[in-house]
């Protein structure tokens, strides 16, 4: 089926990808998304509404760049699945200030690949929503 | 909002399948037990309201770099990915 994103344009995608984040992700209600693999750009990956356009975020796994991320998943959304199932991925929001861009460790995207599920699930541990990548800094969060 | 009194040991149930049960209660503390199907998300509000502002700026990030790429393939994640 063909999909519009306010990114990469018009795309074709497999219904076989489709994943299922029932009562969306937070900050969207859309529910379904695919996984795109940027093909010339190996690092980042895109999650995109397959049902809005401008609903589109870069993720990268921030596991092979922070050595000691390693975020527990106790939902039971995903008690069943195993561990070759299971994807998870990071948000990253870009900054033209490089040195700034930060990634979500604390709210990882997780996703049974087997089911066609997924949910963003708030990790244990003392994890950062703002998470600099390249100075290793946790921006203070508010809350 | 809707407010109901409970007792320790006492639940409300949302619609057919939610159920929230009092579990503790102390001076400025009350202990929650929730029973939901699986599937529901459940976060305490502010690390929620957290990651939501989170999301949006996300988006909001990528849409920008993109647009200021001028192009379908947004050049600062390829600038990025050669830091990486």
């Amino acid at each position: 089926m063909k999909i519009e994103s306010v990114i990469f344009g018009e795309l074709e995608i497999n219904e076989d990808t489709i994943i299922t984040f029932k009562g969306g992700i937070p900050g969207f209600s859309e529910e379904k998304y695919v996984i795109i693999e940027d093909e010339e750009n190996k690092v980042f990956f895109w999650i995109q509404s397959i049902e809005n356009p401008i609903v589109v975020l870069p993720l990268i796994n921030a596991r092979f760049f922070v050595e000691e991320y390693v975020p527990i998943i106790n939902n039971p959304l995903f008690s069943e699945t195993s561990e070759e199932d299971m994807a998870i991925y990071n948000i990253v929001k870009v900054t033209d200030n490089i040195e700034e861009l930060t990634v979500n460790l604390k709210g990882p995207i997780v996703i049974d690949t087997k089911e066609k599920k997924g949910m963003q699930v708030v990790s244990d541990g003392d994890f950062s929503v703002k998470h600099q990548l390249f100075t290793g800094k946790s921006k203070k969060e508010a809350n | 909002m809707l407010a109901l009194t409970r007792k320790k040991g006492q639940s409300i149930m949302i619609a057919d399948d939610i159920e929230i049960v009092v579990i503790s209660i102390t001076q400025d503390q009350v202990k929650l037990g929730i029973r939901a199907p699986r599937e529901i998300p459940v976060n305490r509000k502010e690390i929620y309201l957290a990651i939501a502002e989170s999301n949006r700026e996300a988006k909001e990030a990528a849409a920008a770099a993109a647009s200021a790429a001028n192009s379908s393939k947004p050049g600062l994640f390829q600038k990025l990915k050669d830091l990486l």
